[in-house]
């Protein structure tokens, strides 16, 4: 046999994407991200926005909403929860027959319990349409089943020849719990709708506020004022002594004399309006701008992924697919026995699907991912994470978006062109846990090696269609598809903004000058007018095209991807051969997080304040102290991670952790993967067990 | 309810209307010590009947309805207490103002009863700044000042032109009173829900 054992024994098995970070975090922490570094830069000192509602309302109102939105569930579906019945005290009532809903629910219940995860969901049984369901928060769990499609449940669960199918039906509601996504996607959709909606209260209270207080504000900050109102207390209770009112006026001039002095002046009522409403629109709209765009395109993604994790977690838990793939089957009888829908539910349904019918947009929207790709996932779990254009357009699509939230009026004061730091860390952050589960299936021998079931020539044109053709290129042309597709997102703004600035010049020139004056002052919060003209005398448009417009996209189109790239490229590189520490065990999923981390903190203090001086000379002036004190830390960081890594992959590299210490095993890691002289399985758990 | 819940309801609604029946019939005759002690156990009567009725109380449309009915009440003792009427027309405008001042409870005892049934703090707070800005602005603007706004609040006479401003007024600044004391304790209740799962 010319054959080496290596190949004889080890052969390629499905990736647990189970025992990586998940794609539903991932999306989650993008979210996350987008909306709550935006909120926190209002806690800035210069931000001058009244923190108080921007951070309650993206923190304590949505952590609310999400502990209220099981009730919320359980009474928009007239759903009850589990009540214990108490046994009846007198001795002469007959004991009523037993319902058989709470048979059922108990049977369902013990169903629930044997599939081993605590705490154990209640059951609800609902005449609304409902399917199967689950819902809940940290704790609290449910599951509700429509009240026909309980009996069926529980009648198949009975029967030896359906259960295993009606079994994962069930296993895969549990299976969102197990996965923590329940809380996930929950803790996503308040923190979404919260935002938006707390903004919008936001916007609409400070208008009237504003508007209130330059109305009065020229009589009540008289002396004459407080006279009069002194003196009709002083009617209202005779006898007394009199109070005096006057020291308010006082107290409120000192609080802030600039203010207290413009508000004093009617004629400056127009411009005190609009300086202010413009400086909190600015500082609220990018949250529901950014908000409606996440709801619309990442919550639904979100949602997708975390069946296809469940369907995972229940195929890992029945350790194969077959059952789970005849419980897809199942699912639409299941379907059609949800009740009539009255005339208004089939409107609302109606309504509800109208953007779905929209060419590809509609599929962005679904928050059920189709049959095929379910199956196709549990083939190749791998194709959960998507493909590169998929990864690209989301991560592009959020850098824009945490470009527009933090570019705004609360961190005019702090963040500078071009203003990289946060867009590009996070598309690296990201952009590295999605690689991840690429790298580890990186070394796995041609697909033609793999074994595949016995298939028809149907199947075989089907698995031909299967979105998992990202498997088929090579890493380093994945990341440079990746970094190119984020790139063109990135410089589409910035076309844009050029494109805003040639109707600019070729429609009313002073017009737009005034506005672009009243646009900086406003980002800056310079209260009420009348300001010193700035476009066209201190900065010419040549020059704000130059530094606005061109310039970052030079960065961003010819610094920043070549950077990205080779930053991505080197953690795929440094990873692919971590998880060839075979030795190391589940530790290597720290040294995963250790050199993420690493290369982001030299990212962020060596290369982006390098091009940053570069390009933006004016800008960045000279190197500061901390400037070099962060480039001096980030060259002692990437120092000292290279030598932690040198003594770590000498140490574990290629190393059979259940042989003796001198077998090596050669080759990049796959999963399926096993020693060649032992034989034993290397990196168990990241091997899927169906 | 048990039956002593429903013999006490009976009771008070019997006090209730047995006091407002006399004071109608014979408000003229009695003398105003008299009249003012027995609105005493009437207003105590119709207190049990609200914490009674907490339960139909403790809903938005309660709440609406309540407030509405005061505005319209507070618009006929206005109208009836500005024209000079003696005898038992005096009585009717006598009741009209002792009903007012019930149902300005009653809109009171809805919104406690709702927030005390059902979180609805932050809706609570939210409908006072969203609602409570814009009225300010309008009974302000309408006064023709800040000055003139207060001398009418506190002249009873041109408080009463604004019917449904002062009723808003009323009722929104308990809202957020109530809203701001029961954020927290709402959380709380919600916290230890989640923490025992139930």
């Amino acid at each position: 046999m010319n054959e080496s054992p290596e190949v004889v024994t080890s052969q390629r098995r499905k990736l647990n994407v189970l025992a990586l970070p998940s794609y539903t975090a991932i999306i989650f922490m993008l979210i996350a991200v987008v909306i709550l570094g935006a909120a926190f830069a209002s806690l800035l000192p210069g931000a001058q926005a009244w923190w108080l509602p921007i951070v309650l309302g993206v923190t304590f109102l949505p952590l609310r909403d999400f502990l209220q939105w099981p009730d919320q569930f359980l009474r928009a579906y007239h759903l009850t929860r589990q009540e214990k019945k108490v046994p009846s005290q007198k001795p002469n009532e007959q004991v009523a027959a037993s319902d058989p809903t709470d048979d059922i629910r108990q049977n369902l219940e013990g169903e629930l319990a044997g599939l081993g995860l605590t705490p154990t969901p209640s059951v609800c049984i609902t005449d609304a349409p409902v399917i199967v369901e689950s819902f809940g928060t940290f704790r609290r769990r449910y599951v509700a089943i429509g009240r026909a499609q309980a009996k069926t449940l529980v009648c198949n669960l009975r029967s030896d020849a359906k259960r295993q199918p009606h079994l994962a039906i069930l296993c895969h509601e549990l299976a969102h719990f197990a996965n923590k996504d329940m809380r996930l996607m929950g803790l996503s959709r308040s923190l979404l709708k919260m935002a938006v909606l707390a903004m919008l209260v936001n916007i609409w209270i400070g208008l009237v506020l504003i508007a209130f207080v330059v109305t009065v504000s020229p009589e009540v900050l008289q002396p004459a004022f407080w006279t009069h109102l002194s003196n009709r207390l002083a009617t209202l209770t005779p006898g007394m002594p009199t109070i005096d009112l006057t020291w308010v006026l006082d107290v409120l001039k000192h609080q802030n004399p600039y203010a207290f002095e413009r508000l004093l002046d009617p004629a400056q009522r127009d411009a005190l309006w609009q300086s202010s409403s413009f400086y909190l629109c600015g500082a609220c709209l990018p949250f529901i701008f950014a908000g409606l765009v996440l709801w619309v395109f990442y919550w639904p993604r979100l949602m997708r992924v975390r069946e296809l994790y469940a369907d995972a977690r229940t195929a890992e838990s029945f350790k194969e697919t077959t059952a789970l793939i005849e419980a897809i089957e199942r699912w639409h009888p299941l379907l059609s026995m949800v009740p009539q829908p009255s005339r208004w539910q089939r409107f609302q349904g109606w309504i509800r699907e109208l953007p779905l019918r929209i060419p590809w947009l509609g599929s962005q929207l679904e928050e059920h991912p189709t049959d095929f790709k379910r199956v196709c996932c549990l083939d190749e779990p791998v194709a959960i994470f998507g493909n590169w254009r998929e990864i690209g357009i989301t991560v592009g699509l959020a850098v824009i978006l945490l470009d527009l939230a933090t570019r705004g009026v609360l961190t005019a004061a702090y963040i500078f062109e071009p203003g990289p730091y946060l867009p590009i860390i996070a598309a690296f952050l990201v952009l590295a846990v999605w690689l991840l589960p690429q790298v580890c299936i990186a070394g796995q021998p041609p697909e033609k090696s793999r074994e595949k079931p016995a298939t028809d020539e149907s199947e075989t044109a089907e698995a031909a269609r299967c979105p998992t053709g990202h498997l088929r290129s090579s890493l380093p042309v994945q990341i440079a598809q990746i970094v190119l597709v984020v790139t063109a997102i990135k410089l589409t703004m910035h076309v844009f903004d050029l494109g805003i600035i040639a109707v600019m010049q070729l429609t009313d020139r002073g017009g737009w000058e005034r506005a672009l004056d009243m646009w900086v002052y406003g980002m800056v919060g310079a209260g009420s007018g009348p300001w010193p003209a700035l476009m066209g005398t201190v900065i010419s448009w040549t020059q704000f095209v130059d530094v606005h417009v061109l310039r970052p996209m030079l960065y961003f189109g010819l610094l920043v991807p070549p950077l990205l790239f080779a930053f991505l490229w080197a953690d795929a590189a440094l990873k692919r051969r971590a998880v060839t520490w075979y030795g190391l065990g589940q530790g290597i999923r720290r040294a995963f997080w250790i050199i993420t981390g690493g290369l982001a903190a030299v990212l962020a203090l060596i290369a982006i304040p390098v091009c940053n001086h570069l390009i933006f000379p004016e800008v960045y002036p000279g190197w500061s102290a901390w400037a070099v004190g962060g480039l001096a830390l980030g060259a002692g960081l990437a120092v000292g991670g290279g030598i932690w890594y040198w003594r770590q992959d000498r140490r574990w590299a290629s190393r059979c952790p259940e042989c003796e210490r001198d077998t090596t095993v050669g080759g990049w890691y796959f999963p399926g993967k096993r020693c060649p002289s032992g034989g034993h399985q290397l990196h168990q758990w990241l091997v899927a067990d169906y | 309810m048990s039956s002593a819940v429903c013999w006490i309801i009976r009771i008070a609604w019997a006090i209730f209307a047995l006091i407002n029946g006399l004071l109608f019939i014979a408000g003229h005759v009695l003398p105003t010590l008299v009249a003012l002690l027995l609105l005493l156990p009437a207003l105590l009567a119709w207190a049990v009947l609200l914490a009674a009725y907490n339960r139909a109380l403790g809903q938005w449309r309660a709440v609406l309805v309540a407030w509405i009915v005061f505005g319209l009440l507070r618009a006929v003792s206005t109208a009836i207490s500005s024209a000079t009427v003696a005898g038992l027309a005096a009585n009717a405008a006598s009741l009209v103002v002792v009903l007012c001042l019930c149902a300005l409870l009653a809109g009171y005892a809805t919104l406690i009863a709702l927030v005390a049934r059902r979180d609805v703090s932050v809706a609570y707070i939210t409908i006072f700044y969203a609602v409570g800005g814009i009225t300010m602005f309008w009974m302000v603007h309408s006064a023709g000042g800040v000055a003139n706004f207060f001398d009418s609040l506190l002249n009873a006479a041109g408080g009463n032109n604004h019917i449904v401003g002062g009723s808003l007024l009323l009722s929104l600044s308990c809202m957020s009173t109530l809203g701001f004391i029961a954020l927290v304790p709402h959380m709380i209740i919600m916290a230890v829900r989640e923490i025992r799962g139930n």
